[in-house]
């Protein structure tokens, strides 16, 4: 082994983002300006950095559970952070009524998709090819040789 | 010619730890550069012992 690298994940690539999605279960739609949430703020928890009450259920781009009308749908929001990329904003209340299911719990599911994705599509350019697993803790690992 | 082997494993909010085995030298960081920046900041980069060693074989064909 030469070297070992960790990163904190920042969603920028939108494609791989909206192949993630789809191979998990949810739709990725270009351009839905909103997204389906409670409606009414509660406060009950703390909002991502830079957001406040009258930023909720607004979006660039929507992912929502197919054929399910009651459930909840994540909305594609770009960071307020300082950090580059897009932040994922959904209401998880009662399981987002369908949405946590799909998604995963704190999105994990699609969050794990997505850097598989990105994995996969940046060792192609070199020339590699990339397996998925899916490990017996839940979470999945890619391995990629040439 | 031993098989290069990129591996990723994510945890459960996405964040990836990227490990390179059948590379010698600093070749192994290019090898994951363009992997590192497309997914996010970096926060830890370990260099193993073979990361100091030489590819033999390059180092030939370069003289």
């Amino acid at each position: 082994m030469s070297h070992i690298v960790t990163v904190d994940l920042e969603i920028t690539d939108l494609k791989s983002l909206e192949i993630a999605a789809k191979k998990i279960g949810l739709e990725f739609v270009r351009d839905s300006k909103t997204y389906k949430w409670y409606g009414v703020s509660v406060g009950d928890y703390p909002l991502p950095k830079g957001f406040n009450t009258s930023d909720l259920g607004k979006c660039e781009h929507e992912i929502r559970v197919p054929d399910n009308n009651s459930a909840y749908s994540i909305g594609v929001v770009p960071r307020r952070d300082g950090k580059a990329g897009y932040t994922l904003m959904y209401d998880f209340y009662n399981g987002g009524y369908g949405l946590m299911k799909v998604a995963g719990s704190k999105c994990s599911e699609l969050l794990m998709r997505y850097t598989a994705e990105v994995t996969i599509k940046e060792m192609r350019k070199k020339g590699f090819r990339s397996t998925v697993k899916r490990k017996s803790d839940g979470t999945l690992q890619v391995i990629a040789r040439r | 010619m031993s098989t290069e082997t990129v591996t990723v494993e994510i945890d459960r909010n996405g964040n990836p730890k990227i490990s390179v085995d059948g590379v010698v030298g600093k070749s192994c960081t290019d090898l994951t550069s363009g992997l590192e920046k497309a997914l996010g900041a970096k926060t830890s980069d370990t260099k193993t012992a073979d990361y100091g060693k030489t590819d033999k074989a390059n180092v030939k064909r370069a003289r």
